[in-house]
């Protein structure tokens, strides 16, 4: 005998009953997100003890001395003309689904929308090879310039010397990170993340609230250029701001568990590690978990991205710091930069990106952008 | 001079029977059990802080979703399909519970009405296409997780959301009688995963249609509703990952992790599961989570490169995979197709 079962009728009420759960949770609205403030001022170092300060972005904070002694912009020079009416940017992102993206895609339309251009995006869809086709089909849609945010820059030289072929411009982020480093073949302009800084900065807030601290550092063991360049600057201040790197845990995977793993393993053979380092927000997350779960209270960490995750955390004191980047500003920047190499202008072959220090003192008044 | 009388069914024959009984139904846990004690044993030699309190704490706390998620993906995989969607789910899942939160819904409730929607999207979903329709696994649970990681994208703008709530916090850090929570959630959802599959009329169900859904039908089973029912059971699981991950990272994060139901399946395989259905069970897909976990700690507690790491574990699971082979249908003939095709009797099904 067969047995056909008809739609149960609990389907129905389960039907029903996802609708209301989705029409409640919808009528939580915002979840607290939105654009920052995105005012450019003086260096900022905020102290953990005011409470009330408020978000300012800089390029280097007080004390702050680059690598190499190299002194780097952090903004391009607008345009000298008009590019051709109705031209296009082509941007093409590592995966559009990361925080912080969209808000830098924002800054690029803001900038080419003043000067009459539309942009083209392209998801990279953390695929070196949606990458070369994206770039492929930006050249054939005619595009006036393209920023580039690379997952392997070495992937990507053929297209690149084709858009050199075709005349146009090459803006790369963050590739390479270093500000002393060589920029990639065939390319403009880098626009930096400013590594060095945030490096700085982590180490400095750990400095001042756990001086000569024994501090561990979360290294991301994938294939993550910028990161790693990251962690090789947080070695660096940290001992120059006097603090002493017990070991360094690598992270085998951008996931909380990964990190986690690392965590544990630098805290079980160093028990005195008073401090992480983390490369981004995700691991200094995952770095806290794993030394609650151990009952070491006791130990902070530091993040980067300012993503609206790790603000918990921040106002609790276990995340010392965040670096925030200003993505819309960043992206603002790009634009600037794509527009005025299209229509012939030299523009500085590196810029700094700014960003923010984002600790217990002014985390109530920081809005992260993604 | 005395004989002895060959009486069937007599006391000296009971206790030989019961256990030929509970060594055929638990022989495809011995590769695994063996792979777990030889690393577990290793690295208590070779590491002085493996044994300790606190990294075990850790080792376990930190596979509390995985162990989750692939309890539940035991089921799916039980009856015969694989579920590739879950890692999607738990990030919708999670956003779900950080939006209940925001929109003032009590932890508690908040929790409870996301298990009810990862339980009624897995089974209202995957279940209804894949039972009632009939459509291939693989193709709709590759297309939910395309949706739903679309979805959440959008209704996250892909940012993660700080989440504190008394809640996630107890099931991540709380301690009932000095054992951490997460463990103990682990445990009660292995004894209920056991008690569903061995005590059950729906586990019964389930070994039934992974092992001929045809055969089932024609013994009355609605295949649809059993397999609505094991999805709904992953997507239910997905939820518990959902919080449990939120509870432990302080924020619902957006990003999809596309490893996660390849785990589980590793897992599920490891602790004698069959790709074809039928057979496994939640004992040893619990000691494959814990194969799998306490090789990455004990790797990562004795400083290998993460990129040997990936390679060893890549090489022992084959082995293990391998192993569990031979086990079944003997060293002589490991790669032999098995022939006739299995009826579905699990070794370990009730």
């Amino acid at each position: 005998m067969t047995t056909r079962s008809r739609l149960p009728q609990s389907s129905k009420i389960a039907a029903t009953t996802g609708l209301v759960l989705l029409a409640i949770s919808a009528c939580g609205g915002s979840s607290g997100s939105g654009s920052g403030s995105t005012s450019v001022s003086g260096s900022s170092t905020a102290s953990p003890s005011a409470g009330s300060s408020t978000v300012e972005w800089t390029a280097a904070p007080a004390g702050y001395v680059e690598a190499g002694g190299v002194q780097l912009p952090s903004q391009y020079p607008a345009p000298s003309k008009n590019p051709a009416a109705g031209c296009k940017i082509g941007y093409i992102s590592p995966t559009n689904a990361i925080p912080g993206i969209m808000a830098e895609v924002q800054g690029i339309k803001n900038t080419a929308e003043k000067y009459g251009c539309t942009v083209v995006l392209k998801d990279g869809q953390l695929n070196p090879q949606s990458q070369v086709t994206g770039m492929q089909s930006l050249l054939s849609e005619g595009v006036a310039a393209i920023i580039l945010n690379p997952l392997v820059v070495g992937a990507l030289a053929a297209p690149i010397q084709q858009a050199n072929a075709q005349k146009v411009p090459v803006i790369t982020v963050d590739s390479p990170a270093s500000p002393d480093g060589q920029n990639v073949a065939g390319t403009a302009s880098d626009i930096l993340q400013s590594r060095d800084v945030t490096a700085y900065a982590a180490a400095k807030a750990i400095a001042d609230t756990k001086p000569g601290a024994k501090v561990g550092l979360l290294y991301p063991a994938f294939p993550a250029g910028n990161l790693q360049y990251q962690v090789e600057r947080f070695q660096y201040w940290a001992q120059k701001l006097g603090l002493t790197v017990a070991g360094r845990g690598d992270v085998a995977n951008d996931t909380p568990e990964a990190g986690s793993q690392a965590t544990n393993a630098l805290l079980q053979k160093n028990r005195d590690i008073q401090a992480i380092m983390a490369y981004n927000d995700t691991a200094a997350a995952a770095a806290i978990a794993a030394a609650r779960t151990l009952g070491r209270d006791d130990v902070v960490a530091t993040g980067i991205n300012g993503e609206q995750g790790v603000v918990g955390l921040v106002q609790q004191g276990r995340v010392l710091m965040t670096w925030a980047y200003d993505n819309v500003r960043m992206g603002e920047e790009e634009g600037k930069a794509a527009i005025a190499a299209s229509v012939g202008d030299t523009i500085p072959t590196k810029v700094t990106a700014p960003g923010a220090i984002i600790d217990q003192a002014n985390v109530a008044s920081y809005k992260p952008q993604g | 001079m005395s004989s002895t009388i060959h009486v069937p069914g007599s006391a000296v024959q009971r206790p030989r029977a019961t256990a030929r009984r509970i060594w055929a139904s638990s022989r495809h846990l011995v590769p695994v059990v063996s792979l777990l004690v030889l690393i577990f044993v290793l690295f208590s030699v070779t590491n002085p802080y493996f044994l300790s309190a606190g990294n075990l704490t850790i080792l376990l706390t930190s596979s509390t979703g995985l162990w989750v998620i692939a309890i539940g993906m035991t089921a799916v995989m039980v009856s015969g399909a694989v579920d590739l969607s879950v890692g999607a789910l738990v990030a919708f899942l999670a956003i779900l519970f950080a939006k209940l939160l925001d929109a003032g819904v009590a932890g508690g409730l908040a929790l409870v009405l996301t298990i009810l929607a990862g339980a009624l999207i897995g089974g209202g979903v995957n279940g209804l296409l894949i039972g009632r329709l009939q459509l291939s696994f693989l193709l709709v649970t590759m297309a939910s997780l395309t949706a739903f990681t679309g979805f959440v994208n959008l209704w996250s703008e892909t940012k993660s959301i700080p989440v504190s709530s008394p809640v996630t916090d107890t099931i991540a850090f709380g301690h009932v009688l000095g054992v951490n929570t997460s463990i103990l959630i682990m445990a009660a959802v292995l004894l209920v995963g056991l008690f569903v599959q061995k005590w059950t009329y729906f586990g019964r169900d389930v070994y039934a249609v992974g092992g001929n859904a045809i055969a089932a039908r024609l013994a009355g089973i609605s295949a649809t509703r059993t397999t609505v029912a094991v999805f709904a059971i992953s997507g239910a699981m997905a939820a518990v990952a959902a919080v449990v991950g939120i509870g432990r990272s302080s924020a619902a994060s957006p990003t999809v992790d596309n490893s996660v139901p390849l785990q589980a399946i590793a897992c599920v395989l490891l602790g004698g599961a069959s790709i074809a259905g039928g057979s496994g069970g939640v004992g040893g897909t619990a000691l494959g989570v814990l194969f799998l976990s306490t090789l990455g700690n004990g790797l990562s507690l004795s400083g290998i490169s993460s990129y040997w790491q990936g390679v060893v574990t890549g090489v022992i699971l084959v082995g293990a995979v391998l192993l569990n082979r031979i086990s079944d249908r003997g060293l002589s003939r490991p790669f032999r197709r098995a022939n006739p095709p299995s009826t579905g009797a699990a070794p370990d099904a009730p």
